[in-house]
């Protein structure tokens, strides 16, 4: 039996370019080098292994709100006296066999590499835009564009029409609300062939360029923990929070 | 391709909406049986060989009836005849790990999902993941961090659910000004359904003791993303399962093996594949996923944002988009429905471009923010005809038509697209994807909305 071979339509619906960018003559890009540096962002998974188990020979009954060192009924005032104030109306879900094993603050700060819009989270370190021009220019360039623009991935700067126009540019300038989400991503996520390989600095760094870039900040304003959520976005304002919404009208 | 075609009882039905829309009960009463729709007319061949005694071996006895046949397999495979049932993936130029793959919805009965075709949209790869290396920490304001192995999920008490998945940015062609030439599931495959089985999350949570000021959950992947979202507490404690089994098996490493959130209804970058880390907070954490995208920009210049619930939607699967009918006669028209808030409660059908509609049979089972498979008979007389689906939940919230969601939402959102869909079979049997709104006699460019996944 002879077979047609699969119709592809490519590119597919929704993938494509957008239309103002199938003007822009497109630079080739250079391909990004592979693998130039060690992993900084270790991961130990097997640190807690030797840790005894917790002891707790009863798991807590159900509506029991569990206090401090996982056990049940060493308090039980307390527990109840807690229970009058701590709204926890959750359905009752299945009883667990309790096999957590407990994380150390040591072990919770190696894993955790989440950045709040207030700040917190960031680590020690800084960096300008003067700094970290040749830094996009080596890990970012390829797939964003030189300057953030004409890339195959987000355009980062550049955005000349208005969000409520016919072709709305959202980038990093016109649309992002907060700045630290460009640390947490590019700290987390970039660059895509090896993540998490940047240096702290090296971030605050690519933060910075791209901030200049969308010239919210100054090419040698340098930003660090205490700086960087102190940036206003010019689209700070432009979010509908609608789940918020909903639950107001419930 | 057009002789008529004598249907018997068809004659003695009545139509129950214009362009030979019947009964829906047409197909259980009397157990007709039906024109099967296909994408190309493929004839069965009379003789496929002669044996060894040359005797003749047709279709009344097959080769495959006189030879031993495969012997057992260790993890079955579709039929060979079967492999253009597949996904349709699309990547970015640059990155190949960072795209979507369509489920062949058109090419699939009933509602389950099987896991090797659940679409994908992964952000930079499909991680290798050692189950035995593999942890998740819970921590943040709770007052037991801790760690859990996957070892020590699989021995806490599992539910199962029947729930879909459905990507934010399924069916964004539809923004687009002129209709998407995609067969139906390469169009609105970013959806899929299947039998979740895993943990509650509220099993865990109330083991770490999550304390009051909690109100979110961060999740993280552990691909090469890093992928992360916040999640409203109130829904984790709901509904959410840390899901260790699909349809049966474990998890596919492009589902997220060993480990991922599944939170029903609720749109699936939200759903943290390969989940590493739950971090409870007084507040969203703004990651890019949730603010640069999954944002819907409006035409005034503000963007939705936290738009968690997949709002009710539909379409018929067959026919659809790029198939064939042969011959004028009795066909099902089937097709799916789900909906982020609830059950679906009727699905309507139209033959005649939406001056009437019928409501199709709803094959149970009708499960809360599942696929509901519909069915209705129709009697094809030949003639262009426009097919169209219209899904209401029990919430009572109907699917609207295309130009109403664009007058709501502008063309910019990209995410969230659930209007009604429209085929449009013309004389000669082919079904075309139309648009039956003003789109269609003003657009004349054919302008792509907007960018990919990146």
């Amino acid at each position: 039996m002879i077979r047609t071979p699969l119709k592809i339509n490519f590119p597919p619906p929704g993938w494509g370019t957008p239309a103002r960018m199938q003007a822009v003559e497109r630079r080739r890009m250079p391909k990004p080098r592979v693998g130039v540096k060690s992993l900084i962002r270790e991961i130990n998974f097997s640190s807690n292994e030797t840790l005894p188990p917790p002891s707790h020979p009863l798991p807590p009954r159900e509506g029991e709100v569990v206090v401090e060192g996982r056990g049940p009924g060493k308090n039980l005032l307390l527990v109840l006296l807690l229970f009058t104030f701590i709204n926890i109306s959750y359905a009752n879900p299945p009883q667990g066999p309790n096999l957590g094993q407990s994380a150390t603050p040591e072990e919770i700060a190696h894993w955790d590499i989440s950045v709040m819009p207030d700040g917190e989270g960031l680590p020690e370190g800084k960096g300008t835009a003067l700094a970290g021009k040749p830094i996009y220019e080596k890990h970012c360039v390829a797939c964003h564009g030189p300057e953030g623009v004409g890339g195959s991935a987000d355009a980062l700067a550049g955005a000349k029409m208005a969000l409520n126009s016919d072709y709305p540019e959202q980038t990093i300038g016109s649309y992002w609300p907060y700045a630290t989400t460009i640390f947490d991503m590019t700290r987390r996520s970039m660059p895509i062939i090896a993540p998490g390989t940047l240096t702290n600095n090296e971030v605050y760094a690519v933060t910075a360029y791209l901030l200049y870039l969308n010239n919210i900040i100054g090419e040698n304003d340098e930003m660090n923990a205490e700086t960087l959520p102190k940036v206003q976005m010019p689209n700070r304002d432009g979010f509908i929070n609608v789940y918020e919404q909903e639950n107001k009208k419930k | 391709m057009k002789n008529d075609v004598e249907i018997p009882y068809s004659s003695i039905l009545q139509p129950v909406a214009g362009n030979g829309l019947l009964d829906r009960r047409l197909f259980l009463k009397t157990g007709l049986t039906f024109s099967v729709v296909t994408l190309a007319a493929s004839a069965i061949p009379k003789v496929f060989a002669t044996n060894a005694n040359d005797q003749a071996v047709d279709s009344a006895s097959p080769p495959w009836m006189h030879e031993p046949g495969a012997p057992f397999s260790i993890y079955g495979t579709p039929s060979k005849y079967e492999d253009d049932v597949v996904r349709f993936p699309a990547a970015n130029r640059d990155v190949g790990g960072n795209g979507v793959s369509w489920t062949p919805l058109h090419k699939l009965e009933g509602i389950i999902t099987p896991g090797g075709l659940h679409f994908e949209r992964h952000h930079n790869g499909v991680p290798q993941i050692d189950p035995a290396q593999h942890k998740l920490l819970i921590h943040g304001l709770v007052r037991n961090p801790s760690f859990f192995s996957i070892e020590d999920l699989l021995r806490y008490p599992m539910q199962s659910r029947i729930c879909f998945v459905e990507c934010g940015g399924n069916s964004n062609a539809g923004w687009n000004k002129s209709p998407s030439k995609s067969e139906a599931g390469y169009f609105h495959g970013l959806v899929s359904c299947s039998e979740w089985t895993g943990v509650p999350l509220a099993t865990l949570l109330n083991e770490a003791g999550v304390t009051a000021k909690a109100k979110w959950l961060i999740a993280e992947g552990a691909d090469a993303f890093a992928m992360n979202i916040s999640i409203p507490m109130e829904k984790a404690m709901q509904d959410g399962m840390l899901a260790l089994y699909q349809n049966g098996e474990r998890l596919r490493p492009e589902n997220g093996y060993p480990l991922r959130l599944i939170l029903p209804g609720w749109e699936g970058v939200l759903n943290v594949k390969w989940l590493r880390r739950l971090k409870a907070t007084d507040k969203p954490i703004m990651a890019r996923n949730e603010t640069s995208r999954y944002t819907e920009l409006q035409p005034d210049g503000k963007a939705r944002m936290f738009t968690f619930v997949m709002e009710a939607k539909s379409l018929i699967t067959s026919p659809s988009a790029n198939m064939f009918l042969k011959q004028p006669g009795l066909y099902q028209i089937t097709g799916l429905a789900w909906s982020g808030r609830g059950k679906i409660k009727k699905v309507e059908i139209s033959a005649d471009g939406g001056k009437s509609w019928a409501e199709a049979e709803l094959q149970e089972p009708v499960l809360s923010q599942s696929f509901t498979r519909f069915r209705i008979p129709w009697q094809w007389n030949g003639k262009p005809a426009i097919l169209k689906s219209r899904a209401t939940d029990e919430t009572g919230y109907v699917q609207p038509e295309r130009d109403k969601l664009i007058a709501e939402r502008g063309r910019h959102g990209f995410f969230h697209y659930n209007a009604i869909v429209t085929w449009q079979v013309d004389e000669q049997g082919v079904v075309n994807h139309i648009y039956d709104d003003k789109d269609i006699t003003e657009s004349t460019d054919d302008i792509s909305i907007d960018a990919g996944w990146d």
